[in-house]
């Protein structure tokens, strides 16, 4: 009688304890080198601090600067524009790509484009602002040399957005199509094929039954796309620089390398922490949105 | 009655239907636009610098692979060491990643026990938090413990992907219970169940994953430039945009560069001609389920 219960109750403590095992490794490490540098921050944020010496509590003086601050309001706007700008050309451009791979008549064609349209992805970010760099440049530049011109891409502060946002274009287009495409297919077949005998034209299906059918896709890619936007760093700073863009085109994160590397620690974790206050709106904007739609 | 109707229909239609043409211009247009930049990297790289000047996006007129030579011995091998670098960091973060991202994803799926709302809670709160917030307090933390300029630094601080650990608890939820349960009556462990059972059934979620964390890995710029100042550490993506040559800091080796570019995006570009389904997986992995 005791033999038999024996190995069950092992059993049953193992199965406890097992989860945690499990767990272990990860809670670890997310403790150490997620929750205490997140804690930390908050205290680093509220301290003057070279990141020598000792630290000086100073309460909201960091974040006070840095509001009244004209650099990380231009940042902010820098990096808004950069948003806007190369998320709304990518956003129809993908979409509307995806809808013509999705098309009959292209089922044979796919093959060909989807790695090719994909292809800007699988370059790594770095060398492609390298390479917009060159293509941009003023002498060296391949746009300039198929006009003949040797407009200042690279130096003129009103026209240093366009080789980012060009990048931005190129590069996102790939993804959002293939994010666009793989929504494309739970639209069933037969509510298109339903529409065609009904005498609707490509267009009128476009419009009146992919794009409603297709709103929680552009919802979600539209706050997925924003999120990742605001984190925007070395694109911009590449292509413009060899290491930090000049202030007027710098994205908003140029806000914490520049105060790391200019030794004001505290105030490059009050911007890190505007940035988490900027993400946590766009994502609580993201709740709110499905919710309305339940 | 049905396919006769579909059969009719697609043999009224025009082979050259006018629709059928813009659409493969358009799409044709799209990824010429897409390919370009990489020709003008691949066919740049064996130009020579004063030819860039005047013919910067044909074909080399004169072909050299002289660019390759000079950017293998820049500074005494040391591209290729920092290349080795990167390859080494990414893979062995994104085996970490996995192993203990599965193992907890594991735990979170197949288990009850105390605190499991609690903790996955949190874990989702995480998410939000943008990596930038850490730069700043783990640069003093790292500094303080002597990481900084090492290969641990690069390393250990991404073990714990909570995407990863997500993907992998939502591909789990899909594996039967009872397929666990009939294994541990016939008496297999805890252990012998991840290891035998879940891990080999996960294979095709965790190799879409492993593309994923393996590339951003690769691609990552701010976090090295931030914790790394030895050239011996850095990875590759670090040195490419700071190359210059015989102390000359005015003009950039346009040459140089794009040879390095090309030297960066090959490799990727093979693995994905081989493996494009898996890329393309992972492309949606995480969207548009949510």
């Amino acid at each position: 009688m005791t033999q038999t219960l024996k190995p069950r109750k092992r059993n049953r403590s193992q199965r406890q304890i097992a989860p945690y095992l499990f767990i272990l490794p990860f809670l670890l490490s997310f403790l150490a080198f997620f929750l205490i540098p997140v804690v930390y921050s908050v205290v680093i944020s509220l301290m003057k601090y070279k990141g020598y010496g000792t630290m000086r509590y100073v309460g909201f003086d960091n974040y006070r600067r840095l509001l009244t601050y004209g650099a990380m309001w231009n940042s902010l706007l820098n990096t808004l524009q950069y948003f806007v700008f190369a998320m709304i050309p990518v956003m129809i451009v993908s979409f509307l790509l995806a809808v013509m791979v999705r098309s009959r008549v292209m089922s044979r064609y796919q093959k060909i484009y989807k790695p090719l349209i994909f292809l800007p992805q699988v370059c790594a970010v770095v060398a492609s602002a390298l390479v917009f760099k060159v293509i941009f440049g003023t002498n060296v530049g391949a746009i300039n040399q198929v006009l003949g011109t040797s407009i200042n891409f690279l130096g003129d502060t009103k026209l240093m957005k366009l080789p980012v946002i060009t990048m931005l274009i190129w590069r996102n287009t790939g993804w959002y199509f293939i994010i666009f495409l793989s929504g494309l297919t739970t639209i069933s077949e037969d509510l298109t094929e339903a529409a065609k005998i009904d005498g609707a034209n490509s267009v009128q299906t476009l419009f009146r039954i992919t794009i409603p059918v297709m709103k929680p896709i552009f919802k979600l890619t539209f706050i997925t796309y924003a999120i990742g936007a605001f984190k925007l760093y070395t694109e911009p700073n590449l292509i413009l620089s060899k290491d930090e863009a000049p202030l007027a085109v710098a994205p908003f994160v140029n806000m914490i390398t520049t105060n790391i590397n200019g030794g004001n620690l505290g105030m490059a974790c009050a911007a890190g922490w505007i940035l988490v206050v900027l993400i946590m709106f766009l994502t609580i904007m993201q709740m709110g949105m499905f919710k309305e739609e339940q | 009655m049905e396919q006769t109707r579909k059969l009719e229909h697609n043999t009224r239609r025009h082979p050259l239907h006018t629709g059928t043409v813009c659409m493969h211009l358009c799409l044709a247009f799209c990824s010429l636009i897409a390919v370009f930049p990489v020709f003008i990297m691949i066919s740049g790289s064996f130009k020579p610098i004063t030819e860039l000047f005047v013919n910067s996006w044909g074909l080399p007129k004169e072909f050299t692979l002289d660019n390759y030579a000079r950017l293998l011995n820049y500074n005494s091998g040391m591209i290729l060491h920092a290349f080795l670098n990167s390859v080494f960091i990414s893979i062995s973060t994104t085996i970490l990643q996995l192993i203990i991202a599965s193992m907890a994803g594991f735990a979170f799926s197949k288990y009850t026990f105390r605190g499991k709302k609690f903790l996955f809670m949190m874990f989702l709160l995480t998410m939000m938090v943008p990596g930038e917030l850490l730069l700043t307090p783990q640069f003093v933390i790292f500094s303080r413990l002597g990481w900084l300029n090492s290969y641990r630094v690069q390393i250990i601080p991404a073990i714990a992907n909570t995407f990863a650990m997500f993907m992998c608890r939502q591909f789990m939820d899909s594996i039967p219970n009872e397929m666990l349960e009939a294994a541990r009556v016939d008496g297999a462990g805890h252990w012998r169940i991840y290891t035998q059972m879940i891990l080999p059934t996960s294979v095709p979620t965790l190799g879409a994953l492993g593309i994923l964390q393996f590339l951003s890995k690769w691609n990552d710029y701010l976090y090295p430039r931030i914790m790394i100042t030895k050239v011996q550490f850095k990875p590759i993506m670090v040195i490419l945009p700071t190359l210059t040559e015989g102390g000359d800091t005015s003009g950039t080796p346009y040459d140089l560069i794009l040879a390095g570019c090309t030297l960066v995006v090959i490799p990727m570009l093979i693995v994905f001609f081989c493996l494009q389904d898996k890329f393309l997986d992972s492309v949606t992995l995480g969207s548009v389920k949510g």
